[in-house]
């Protein structure tokens, strides 16, 4: 995707710091992280509430001024510490689609999207304006509520709208800061699709904000794992989901049973680990450099748990504590080397509690991950 | 949102710094006035303050100041929680008749209702007592001229504003507070006195602090019934200071004189913010309120109605009545066959050459003090909700301390200023002068209508429009302005009331060029010229009923 030649993205972050408060003092809500997103790539930044990744959405259109760092837009750079450099929202090439939609409500749909294409400094010659108007509002299908007030839209409706009004403006960089949020599920799960596909025939770089881990695989080329203002993890969803870097991200993204674990012995990408199960292989190594002696976590993710009838290697015995029917799957909580593991198996596994079971923890189901300093391996 | 071009937030605080000169110059003025011997600038001196140390007569005027804020404040409850309760909590059926007389009673400003009883209950020769004594017998059954009675007329006429206040409040409660309660197994009269009761309690003591403040400083009972009656409190005191018959005004010692006052209004405003506060805790309390639940007035229908009809008679009906029939009769005198054949136009045909210089002045008053104060309270609340730095919420502070300075004050402020400064700005008798003064005065109450409205409204409206390239002033003026536009209209017709029937200012600082129709009214009855003063008073009437009307739909929200 990335043009020939260019070493930086469409949008570029360096170093960026953003305080909440006014003090020199007070807590960073971003701190000192860089970023790279390349030219019509949807990236998404996900991470729990509070981790600062609508500060940082903000930091970029310029809603929120940071105390630090760079950040460049098209290879133009629109904030600058060092050089005292900060072009205002309305002079950058964004568009903005917000969490409450944030739309005028005593403007029309039709004019809701025409107000800034006709009064707006990136707007479009007056000749023209109908005619971008009418291309999004085809495009989103909303033509049939063209000269409706937006308050009597209803919210799948109004985030269309809101979508509309920042693509006639055809930014350089899309900004969205959790827009399906305010919907209800159902909805959300199909907007995400349409979302998703819209953006990427259009080919505009997003920059997406989610705290849905769904949501965030779903949409994302590539996504930022964001956690107490810093970047964790940046990657596509495969490789994030597959190779979690730190025990952060690998407890934030799917539903991974996580122990204590000490290497053993390295064997190429394999390791061997000594975990309250016993000796366990794991085919999956994500540890920057694995030394016998150290301690790490082993992982494997609830959906990667097999019940099995005969033993052999990675299996291990244990009871069923509770079963919990769901329909497609069934829910385990399973006793185990005086642990506990979660695991979500297809439904032909119907166990009952109290029941004793052998598990088999496939080899390249099983993780090596590095410990969070100070989190001791537990929740 | 702390980035943007520094041109428009530049330009917003210069507006808005104006306003806070004007306050600042106004306390300043008034502390420098009280150091100044007469009317005489800067000639530093304690002769004003050994003086009302040793004026007689002080004390007792402090005390019945006291008396009547406390009073007016008790009688006014009593109308004004009951109402309150009836529109908010009950199924009454005739809440809209209800809200339509408070609406209406705010077109009768209470000087002309205090003209109205003095007309009526003079012990000498009142209408009303004039009747009983031909009726029954008794002679000067009332007198008007007493503390009671300036008590019992500035609470029928604080009523409306009163409940209008703590309205929103009641309607807010959130119901599931009673209902948990009586799930918890408490009773009615339990949850009423131990849940309702404190809950509202905060709201109810900020309501009630507001127009106790509001009943030391207002005038125009004290100024109609108080003067004549010789009842002093510290308003007539500064009144007459400055109107001496022998000599030049004292605005200086005026200043001095208004100090206990001033001093017991800041004490008010600072109780009200604290209560204020606690009354917002309680209100976030609850995230999502449900409808109140209206409950059958049952057997308390007949008081209900008694409470209202004894209100209405007194506050609107009687008033009215005396007022229309004064304007007919060439002297005061009861109905009787006699005076109704004496009925006569003439007093209209009499005030009609008089008319066009105070109503001219009246509306150049209003327009002037509506467009100075909208124009200051946008910018200062553009400024203390969306920018919201240190400058900018130190701006909002000071503009809203102009709410613990007495109209009255504020008028011997702006009179000496304007006397100071007269050499530089010939701002002395004029109109602007008064626009001045109460555009002022109106801050505090207009900058809290936009702020609540402007905080209501997410910031995201706003940035929407920068991120899509939509400047700070086109945005200013097509987003912001458009979406408080209730507020601002709201806010401009309370301005309008308040400024058509505002007495105090304008009577301080008139000259006789800039008479308005409050002033005219005033004089007129001071002058024993009553039928003319009931004329122009229908006429301040017909005027402000119209825009009471207009702004009963914003004044009271929708159910």
């Amino acid at each position: 995707m990335a043009r020939g030649g260019d070493h930086e993205g469409l949008l570029s972050a360096s170093k960026l710091a953003v305080s909440y408060g006014r003090r020199k003092d007070s807590p960073n809500a971003v701190r000192h992280l860089d970023l790279d997103v390349r030219e019509g790539e949807m990236f998404v930044l996900l991470g729990p509430s509070g981790c600062g990744k609508t500060t940082l959405l903000r930091a970029v259109a310029g809603l929120q001024k940071p105390n630090a760092g760079s950040i460049a837009i098209d290879g133009r750079r629109v904030y600058d510490a060092a050089a005292a450099t900060d072009v205002p929202p309305e002079r950058r090439p964004v568009a903005m689609v917000f969490q409450s939609y944030a739309l005028w409500p005593h403007m029309s749909v039709f004019e809701n999207i025409a107000f800034p294409l006709r009064e707006g400094g990136r707007g479009a010659p007056r000749g023209e304006v109908d005619a971008r108007v009418s291309e999004v509002i085809d495009m989103l299908s909303l033509s049939a509520m063209r000269d409706r007030a937006v308050t009597t839209l209803s919210g799948g409706q109004q985030q269309r709208v809101a979508l509309a009004r920042a693509l006639a403006l055809r930014p350089r960089l899309l900004l969205m800061d959790e827009p399906l949020s305010n919907l209800d599920y159902e909805l959300q799960v199909r907007l995400r699709g349409q979302v998703r596909e819209l953006v990427s025939r259009i080919g505009v770089t997003t920059l997406y904000v989610t705290h849905n881990q769904n949501e965030a695989l779903e949409m994302a080329d590539r996504l930022a794992v964001m956690d107490a203002g810093n970047i964790r993890q940046i990657g596509t969803p495969r490789e994030l989901y597959h190779r979690p870097n730190s025990e952060f991200v690998a407890r934030f993204i799917g539903d991974m049973n996580l122990f204590p674990a000490r290497i053993t012995g390295v064997a190429g990408a394999a390791v061997r680990l000594d975990t309250p199960f016993g000796a366990i292989r794991a085919d999956v190594n994500c540890l920057p450099a694995a030394e016998v002696g150290d301690t790490c976590l082993f992982g494997i993710r609830q959906e990667d748990i097999e019940i099995v009838d005969a033993d052999g290697e990675n299996v291990i015995g244990a009871t069923v504590e509770r079963a919990i029917f769901s329909g497609d799957s069934i829910s385990y909580r399973l006793a185990s080397g005086g642990e506990e593991l979660q695991a979500r198996l297809h439904r032909r596994h119907d166990v009952s509690a109290g029941s004793a079971v052998r598990l088999h923890l496939r080899p390249e189901h099983c993780l090596a991950v590095p410990l969070d300093p100070g989190s001791g391996g537990r929740a | 949102m702390s980035t943007g071009p520094a041109g428009f937030v530049g330009l917003l605080r210069a507006v808005a710094l104006s306003a806070v000169v004007c306050v600042a110059a106004m306390l300043t003025m008034l502390v420098i006035a009280s150091f100044s011997p007469k009317s005489e600038f800067g000639a530093w001196t304690l002769a004003n303050y050994a003086d009302l140390w040793n004026l007689r007569g002080l004390w007792p005027a402090l005390g019945r100041t006291f008396m009547v804020g406390v009073g007016t404040t008790v009688f006014l409850l009593c109308f004004a929680l009951p109402f309150t309760w009836i529109l908010s909590r009950t199924s009454f059926a005739w809440k809209g008749l209800l809200l339509t007389l408070l609406t209406v009673s705010l077109a009768i400003p209470a000087f002309v209702t205090a003209m109205a009883y003095v007309w009526l209950f003079n012990p000498n020769s009142g209408i009303g007592n004039r009747l009983l004594e031909a009726t029954f017998g008794w002679s000067s059954f009332f007198n008007v001229y007493s503390t009671g009675w300036i008590c019992f007329i500035q609470a029928l006429m604080l009523t409306p504003a009163a409940v209008f206040m703590m309205l929103p409040s009641f309607r807010n409660f959130d119901s599931t507070l009673e209902e948990a309660a009586a799930v918890s197994g408490l009773g009615a009269r339990k949850t009423f006195l131990r849940i309702i009761l404190p809950t509202l309690a905060p709201a109810v003591g900020a309501t009630a602090i507001f127009f106790f403040i509001l009943a030391v400083e207002i005038f125009d009972v004290v100024g109609v019934i108080g003067m004549p009656g010789n009842i002093e409190v510290v308003t007539t005191m500064v009144y007459q200071t400055t109107y001496t018959v022998y000599g030049p005004p004292d605005y200086g010692f005026a200043a001095t004189l208004g100090m206990p006052l001033l001093a017991l209004c800041a004490a008010g405003v600072l109780i009200y913010l604290w209560l204020l506060r606690r009354a917002d805790r309680y209100a976030m309390l609850s995230g999502k309120n449900r409808a109140p639940i209206l409950r059958d007035l049952g057997r308390w229908q007949v008081p209900a109605w008694l409470l209202i009809g004894f209100w209405a008679l007194l506050a609107v009906i009687i008033p009215f009545l005396t007022v229309l029939w004064t304007s007919l009769t060439p002297y005061l005198q009861p109905p009787s066959r006699e005076a109704l054949s004496q009925l006569s136009l003439s007093s209209y045909r009499g005030v009609a050459g008089l008319i066009w210089s105070p109503l001219l002045n009246t509306l150049m008053l209003v327009a002037g003090t509506i467009a100075l104060s909208v124009v200051w309270s946008v910018s200062v609340s553009w400024l203390a909700t969306r920018v919201r730095a240190v400058p900018d919420k130190a701006i909002d502070a000071i503009v809203f301390l102009s709410l613990a300075v007495p109209g009255m004050l504020a008028a011997v402020a702006m009179q000496f200023l304007a006397l100071t400064a007269y050499q530089w700005v010939p701002l002395l008798g004029t109109l602007w002068l008064i626009v001045l003064t109460m555009a002022v005065r109106s801050l505090a109450f207009t900058t809290r209508t936009l702020n609540s409205s402007a905080l209501q409204i997410h910031a995201s409206l706003e940035e929407a429009a920068y991120v899509s390239g939509v400047s700070r002033t086109r945005t200013f003026v097509r987003v912001f302005l458009p979406v408080i536009r209730p507020a601002i209209l709201f806010a401009v017709l309370v301005t309008t009331l308040i400024s058509a029937r505002e007495l105090t200012i304008p009577l301080m600082l008139y000259s006789p060029n800039t008479s308005v129709i409050s002033t005219t009214i005033f004089d007129l009855q001071a002058t024993g010229r009553y039928d003319e003063a009931a004329v122009f008073s229908l006429l301040m009437i017909a005027i402000l009923l119209v825009i009471a009307l207009l702004s009963r739909r914003r004044t009271v929200p929708a159910e």
